[in-house]
């Protein structure tokens, strides 16, 4: 593994400008630097006890990027998402949002840990959606779509009630605003749970394998959902954590592929999925088309 | 031996008196609950002295017998220039000695409830607060509706433990009435039917309740 730091210094000297994004500056390596990246990771490492799961991370996503993060499982990919809801806190290393770092503040000068309404101002910035769904179960539909908004941003009740059915109607769930989520399908619990953090209005969302839970005749319904709402939203940032390597393709701007906790390769999607470089992605690749053929 | 006419002379004596069981229970129960949940909420902060300290003080009334603490309060808050009514130091008594065990009611409660919905909770910004009321208890409770009745009931039934610091509650109205007449097989045979004929539908609408509350894993996602 050659060292991170001298990676991004070379990527510095010699950035080229393409064309996917204006503000983007794309590189075909290891790192991709933005003039004004809106999240930004510097050598971003996690241990669970003994276990490293993030071994250095530099990443950076830009504004309204639809970026999607691969590898196998236990790789780091939800990890690195997840430090980024602040669920789980970084052992060492820097997560910047829109330049100000996530888990440390100033103070005469000094770095110290974040309070918690440092940690609430920069939540606010981001929302999640999550493998298991995570709905409320002793609230409606509605509810769980409204609650939020209400008792969080202050939104009025009337209005957060209506924007919550617009946004139901482009999930598709409009008729089961009334019902509890216990009597709702995996994948119709999914698009709520997309619906409800979607009308928080992050800068940022992530999803987290969202569609890894379901039974197969359901996943195509969330994709869809997902995909439309990508094409929306196009000043949401979007991370993506998952699988289906199909989708990846379509919506993606970017793809990361993340292995025993380095980002190994990363680029456009065509480039990281028809032409892979390392070996690590290649395998990875190849296991997944021997899975599709099955 | 048995006679009804007596019987009948002194229910309404001991009806009443049975209203002041009832109020200590309630009063005792409502007191239990509501410091229960603050001895559970403060042995889960994360200000280390705070927690240890709750856990300590819970730990001490739980394993003392409730008669001494009846006692201890009873003869001892005088001297703090503390001057109340027995019954209301029963009720605290009551109160302090079961929010005790439901304090351990509302952590099983709460450790039923999976750790996602904190995480979801965190991911929409709640706030610690609005974590606990809106998210975590409302899903915490009921499951153990229940078991805060079988407490419920049990406190009903330590009620006389007040007749020892001169409540004149249920038992203690029938020892006044039973050493006026001597006459106390009609009293205390009354005194065990009042209490059954409160505590056994009561256990019924428990086990009601556990019926209703059984599944709570159907009810989660």
């Amino acid at each position: 593994m050659e060292n991170t730091a001298l990676i991004i210094e070379k990527v510095r000297k010699s950035r080229v400008k393409k064309d996917i994004k204006p503000e983007m500056i794309v590189h075909e390596g290891t790192i991709t630097i933005f003039d004004n990246p809106l999240v930004k990771y510097i050598n971003v490492k996690k241990n669970f006890g003994k276990l490293q799961v993030l071994k250095g991370v530099d990443l950076e996503v830009g504004y309204g990027e639809k970026l999607t993060i691969i590898g196998s499982s236990g790789s780091g990919k939800t990890t690195l998402i997840r430090m980024l809801m602040t669920l789980e806190k970084p052992s060492s290393g820097t997560i910047e949002i829109e330049g100000e770092s996530l888990w440390t503040i100033q103070n005469n000068g000094k770095n110290l840990p974040a309070d918690e309404s440092h940690l609430k101002k920069m939540r606010s910035k981001v929302g999640m959606v999550f493998q298991q769904y995570n709905l409320f179960p002793h609230m409606t539909v509605l509810e769980n779509c409204t609650i939020a908004p209400i008792k969080v941003k202050g939104v009025d009740p009337e209005e957060a009630k209506e924007q919550a059915i617009q946004m139901l109607k482009r999930v598709k769930m409009a008729d089961k605003i009334n019902n509890y989520p216990n009597q709702l399908s995996g994948g119709q619990k999914q698009r709520i749970a997309i619906a409800r953090a979607v009308l928080m209005r992050p800068k940022i969302l992530l999803l987290d394998e969202v569609t890894s839970a379901l039974d197969p005749e359901m996943v195509g319904d969330v994709l869809n959902v997902l995909n439309e709402i990508a094409q929306e939203e196009k000043d949401m940032t979007m991370i993506f954590v998952t699988h289906e390597l199909d989708f990846a393709r379509e919506i993606s701007d970017r793809i990361i592929f993340i292995n025993e906790g380095y980002i190994l390769e990363q680029g456009k999607p065509e480039s990281i999925l028809n032409d892979p470089k390392s070996e690590r992605l290649q395998a990875f690749l190849s296991r997944f088309k021997e899975n599709r053929n099955l | 031996m048995w006679s009804w006419s007596f019987t009948f002379k002194v229910l309404p004596k001991l009806l009443s008196a049975a209203k002041i069981t009832f109020i200590a229970t309630i009063l005792g129960f409502l007191l239990a609950s509501f410091l229960g949940l603050v001895w559970t909420l403060l042995k889960r902060t994360k200000i280390h002295w705070i927690s240890k300290s709750t856990t300590a003080i819970v730990e001490f009334i739980r394993r003392t017998p409730l008669l001494i603490q009846l006692f201890f309060l009873y003869y001892t808050l005088p001297n703090f220039n503390i001057r109340l009514p027995a019954l209301t130091v029963g009720i605290i008594g009551l109160g302090l000695h079961y929010s005790t065990y439901l304090s351990e009611v509302y952590r099983a409660g709460i450790e039923s409830v999976e750790k996602e919905q904190w995480e979801a909770a965190k991911s929409l910004n709640f706030t610690s607060y609005q974590t606990w009321t809106l998210v975590i208890l409302p899903q915490a409770i009921p499951p153990v509706i229940p078991m805060m009745g079988n407490y419920l009931i049990t406190l009903f039934k330590e009620t006389p433990l007040l007749a020892a610091i001169s409540v004149v509650e249920l038992l203690q109205e029938a020892k006044i009435i039973g050493s006026e007449y001597f006459q106390y097989l009609e009293v205390f045979t009354l005194v065990g039917v009042i209490f059954f004929i409160f505590s056994y539908p009561s256990s019924l609408l428990v086990q009601y309740l556990e019926i209703k509350f059984k599944s709570p894993a159907e009810k989660r996602i």
